[in-house]
């Protein structure tokens, strides 16, 4: 099965639905985190679910898992740009502030 | 051997716009963090007036419109055709429906005196205000992506009924989907920030 999703650059029709159950379960363990209070780390939490998420959307329903190499490293580098631009304004807010 | 090169180019290229896409949401949701970090009590108290029942709603419908694109292009890829159509109807209609559930939100928002520049805004403090304001521009501009997507995805309905979306030739179907999840992926953040973080 996973050769010929590869071959055909999409997943499965069950390799979908697990992955659509695992984000709804996700999205549940989001609501019921939200419940408690955490303090400083409740964006933390938030932001981890999200990323777990957005990674299970990007590697299966957006074929990541079944392109090439280039691909990757096409994603990687735009979050890299996004890390760069979070990371000089967070440096400059902290002092600032 | 063509075709394969092809389907690489325009799903490259798909990927190049995709990532100004996510930069560009990328510089909003800098925006958020910023302003969380200068207004955390603000922030804390508006985030406390939203509905957590409308986000996680949109959340699973978004999430199951997304579920359907890629189950439309995995029957594609297969020769499902008639299976491919209704998950193509399906995510389009799901697009639908999480615009219809954005406007009774902003209708109930609004209805409470909560809109940019409302008088009764301009009596809460700054954080809230540039909450609310950053929440109108943020959703709204995401909702306009919604609107776009369920339009392709409604051409590629038209297109796969048409028999051009078939099996050989599928990229219009696949670069909309690509499209789509792109505003799930959007979604999975603005649900937490916006609905969540309390």
């Amino acid at each position: 099965m996973a050769e010929q999703e590869r071959s055909l650059h999409s997943g499965s029709y069950k390799t979908n639905t697990i992955v659509l159950v695992a984000l709804l379960a996700l999205t549940v363990l989001t609501v019921v985190l939200s419940r408690f209070d955490f303090g400083v780390l409740d964006v933390l939490i938030t932001i981890i679910v999200a990323s777990i998420k957005s990674f299970l959307i990007v590697y299966y329903f957006m074929y990541l898992k079944y392109e090439r190499t280039i691909f990757t490293f096409l994603v990687l580098f735009c979050f890299f740009l996004l890390s760069i631009a979070i990371g000089m304004t967070f440096l400059d807010i902290g002092w600032r502030y | 051997m063509k075709h394969a090169s092809d389907r690489e180019g325009t799903t490259f290229g798909m990927w190049l716009f995709l990532c100004v896409e996510i930069l560009f949401f990328g510089g909003l949701f800098l925006l958020y963090a910023a302003y969380l970090r200068r207004f955390p009590d603000s922030f804390h108290v508006a985030v406390s007036g939203q509905s957590i029942v409308f986000g996680t709603a949109n959340t699973v419908i978004m999430l199951i419109s997304s579920w359907a694109v890629a189950m439309a292009l995995s029957g594609v890829h297969r020769g499902f055709r008639l299976q491919s159509r209704r998950y193509t109807f399906l995510a389009f209609g799901l697009g639908i429906i999480f615009m219809l559930n954005k406007v009774l939100e902003w209708q109930d928002k609004i209805s409470s005196g909560i809109y940019p520049d409302s008088s009764l805004l301009q009596t809460k403090p700054d954080g809230e205000v540039l909450f609310y304001g950053l929440y109108y521009l943020m959703t709204g501009l995401h909702g306009i992506h919604v609107i776009i997507g369920s339009v392709l995805l409604l051409v590629a309905y038209v297109f796969l009924r048409a028999e051009r979306i078939n099996q050989n030739n599928y990229a219009f179907l696949e670069n909309a989907g690509l499209y789509w999840h792109s505003l799930t992926l959007v979604w999975v953040f603005i649900f937490p920030l916006f609905y969540l973080i309390a």
